[in-house]
């Protein structure tokens, strides 16, 4: 049996994927499963999705806790998420980025196979708009399987009743410049032994909660939501505000910013997870959302930041 | 919150009166004078909110009454008030209940202390005003406690001990005061009233662990529990059900003191040397004592087991109260199509491995009465009773 995680924020297709490459193994004859796994539903906030695949009926319902590969869509999440959690060293790591294969290493800290794919770019060049299909792509050509066909027709059954004939053919386009990227492998299952601290590493027992599941106030700048926006930013015009602090009010994620004088500063992009309320909130248009900066998304600024 | 000092007309006459479950229960409420009461009017439990605001009206209790438009916005109101810090109430029945019930679930999982005084009443369909225990049934796996009630008099008691069960620090959960519609909601009899300051001091303070408005001290409440939190909170919320079974000793016993009235979470009733006893939940149990008299006159050992405490169901003291008896009549006023009654379920799992024979009798749907007769005939057919068998309905033309 193999067992495939894959990363991705909302909205970048981890799920559709999933679904494709169980579509494609089971054109090739195997048993499939794809299933999602939810956290807050957002676009741009980071989800799971997970294949199973086998000679033989996959009757297990329990969570895949020691994948045999990792696929990461979004190289930001390397930042944000335990994106090798349970993959053991002689799996495979695939990861969408520009970056080479020592710099992830180095992110991660993973010592097996990793394999880098610049899918972003390849899909622009294919005139695809998600990268999803490019990853799946390499992930085809990485593993040996299935034959890069095979994939194409699964995309066709997964997809060919949602894409218009030119979305399918720019799809499929794109699948073949990920299986062109990268240099051919196998995938060798891997030895499953889950860790035995796993999913509750850090995790409260149930006596150590309060009543009432009532948490401190406050905790939004805790959690770096930055990395949930997907290509735009908000941008001020300072010269144009007044210093209503409607922003600040309307802000769901504590990202505007406050001079000790209460005046207002700017955003906080570690926080902002661009959802452009404080556009809307804004009475005097000093508001906008402008392209994303890479500069400025967690996880994707230069290392030592 | 502080309660609001209030100059308040010559106190109500001490001692037995006549009065209806209802009346009763809305005594016990203008005593204890809680902070916010959020109701929606439903039969048979109209006359509780009617007279409770009829005593604000009257300057007789400052109670703040949200007349919300509907239950469900009713149990949301009384939520935040609850946690904001106020001691908060409601009232209902059947259907209003039923649409209540979502926001059941979410008070005791915030941990709510919400009295709420039930009169219960069959759901529908087909519609129906008259006793029965479905809407109670509905309500048993919220989190909520439930009380039962046999008479006026025990709907007023516990109705005094009810802020002191749901507002302990070990429990915050919402408590169900459960009285029969019409049968007691509806009916008059004696019924002895404690003094105003007494009941007053008997509920004390109601103190919030975590207000809701308290700025300086902000909290979060409601939170999203993905699956790694949301297992463990409702263990969490287990052990305050747990808790209120010591909680209940030290308030009965208190209010015993107060009341000379002592109550446990079930009452065994001539049940000492009983080889046949039935088990029933409110206002029937009173009936069939009358049967267990009548009986016991003639020679014949039998008794009764009342259950008082539906949720949290005092499982090991009930199979103790009946570990000298040879079977067991459960009668249930609800139905669980397709599978065994409410009370027969749990009956079964308290007197698992208990050499007891079982018998399931279902009786007084939709307000269908139950005589005397019904009951001698149970005790009849327990002296023939081997092993388990199956469901018998008490009143229904077969």
């Amino acid at each position: 049996m193999i067992e495939i995680r894959w990363h991705g924020r909302g909205g970048q297709g981890a799920k559709t994927v999933s679904q494709l490459w169980a579509a494609a193994l089971l054109e090739a004859g195997k048993w499939v499963q794809a299933f999602p796994e939810y956290g807050p539903e957002r676009s741009g906030a980071p989800v799971q999705a997970y294949n199973r695949s086998d000679d033989s009926a996959i009757r297990r319902r329990a969570a895949v806790t020691s994948p045999d590969v990792v696929v990461v869509l979004d190289p930001s999440l390397l930042a944000e998420v335990d994106v090798t959690a349970g993959l053991d060293p002689g799996g495979l790591l695939l990861v969408n980025t520009e970056e080479s294969v020592s710099a992830v290493r180095e992110r991660v800290g993973f010592e097996g196979r990793i394999v880098c794919v610049p899918g972003d770019r390849l899909a622009i060049g294919a005139g695809a708009t998600k990268a999803n299909v490019v990853v799946a792509g390499a992930l085809a050509k990485a593993l040996g399987d299935p034959p890069v066909a095979t994939l194409k027709e699964g995309a066709r059954i997964a997809l060919g009743g949602k894409l218009s004939p030119a979305a399918l053919a720019t799809t499929v386009a794109a699948i073949e410049a990920g299986y062109g990227a990268v240099s051919a492998g196998r995938c060798v299952p891997v030895s499953r032994t889950p860790r035995a601290d796993g999913p509750t590493r850090g995790l409260k027992r149930y006596r150590d909660l309060a009543v009432g599941a009532v948490v401190a106030a406050g905790t939004a700048g805790r959690t770096r939501t930055g990395g949930w926006r997907t290509g735009q930013r908000p941008d001020v015009e300072l010269r144009r505000c007044i210093n209503c602090l409607l922003c600040w009010v309307y802000c769901p994620d504590s990202a505007v910013e406050l001079s000790d004088e209460v005046v207002f500063v700017g955003f906080d992009y570690d926080l902002c997870k661009g959802c452009a309320l404080c556009v809307e909130a804004c009475p005097t248009g000093a508001i906008a959302m402008v392209a994303e900066s890479p500069a400025l998304r967690p996880g994707l600024a230069p290392q030592g930041k | 919150m502080a309660h609001r000092t209030l100059e308040l007309p010559p106190a109500e006459a001490v001692g037995t009166r006549s009065l209806t479950g209802s009346e009763a229960v809305a005594h016990a409420i203008r005593q204890i004078d809680p902070d916010v009461m959020a109701v929606y009017p439903i039969t048979p439990q109209t006359p509780i909110i009617e007279m409770v605001a009829r005593f604000v009206a009257d300057g007789r209790a400052t109670t703040q009454i949200i007349n919300a438009e509907s239950e469900h916005s009713a149990m949301s109101a009384a939520v935040g008030a609850a946690l904001a810090g106020a001691r908060s109430m409601t009232a209902t029945s059947s259907q209003g209940l039923a649409l209540m019930i979502e926001v059941v679930y979410i008070a005791a999982s915030m941990r709510a202390p919400i009295v709420m005084a039930v009169a219960n009443r069959a759901l529908s369909g087909p519609i129906n005003i008259h006793c029965d225990h479905s809407d109670s049934m509905l309500a048993r796996d919220s989190g909520a406690v439930q009380i039962f009630a046999e008479n006026a008099q025990e709907a007023y008691d516990f109705m005094v001990m009810a802020p002191r069960l749901a507002e302990h620090p070990d429990v915050l959960l919402p408590v169900m005061i459960c009285q029969d519609g019409f049968t007691i909601s509806h009916s008059a009899e004696p019924v002895s009233l404690l003094a105003d300051d007494a009941v007053r001091s008997f509920v004390g303070e109601y103190r919030v662990p975590y207000p809701l408005l308290d700025v300086g001290r902000p909290t979060t409440h409601g939170p999203f529990a993905m699956p790694d939190y949301y297992f463990e909170l409702k263990r969490r919320q287990g052990d305050a059900m747990d808790a209120l079974a010591h909680v209940w000793c030290d308030v009965a016993g208190d209010f015993a003191g107060v009341s000379g009235r002592p109550y446990g979470l079930h009452e065994a009733y001539r049940l000492d040397d009983a080889d046949r006893a039935i088990v029933v939940l409110g206002s029937t149990a009173g009936t069939v004592k009358d049967v267990v008299d009548e009986l016991r006159c003639s020679g014949e050992r039998v008794g009764l087991l009342k259950i008082t405490g539906f949720r949290p169901f005092p499982e090991r003291s009930i199979a103790a109260g009946l570990s000298g008896v040879r079977s067991v009549a459960v009668l249930d006023r609800a139905l669980s199509p397709g599978g065994p009654a409410p009370l027969l379920a749990m009956m079964a799992a308290a007197l698992y491995g208990m050499p007891v024979a079982l018998r399931s009798y279902v009786y007084g749907l939709g307000g269908r009465d139950l005589g005397l007769d019904h009951i001698r005939r149970v005790f009849t057919e327990l002296k023939v009773a081997r092993g388990r068998s199956a469901v018998r309905y008490l009143g229904l033309r077969d």
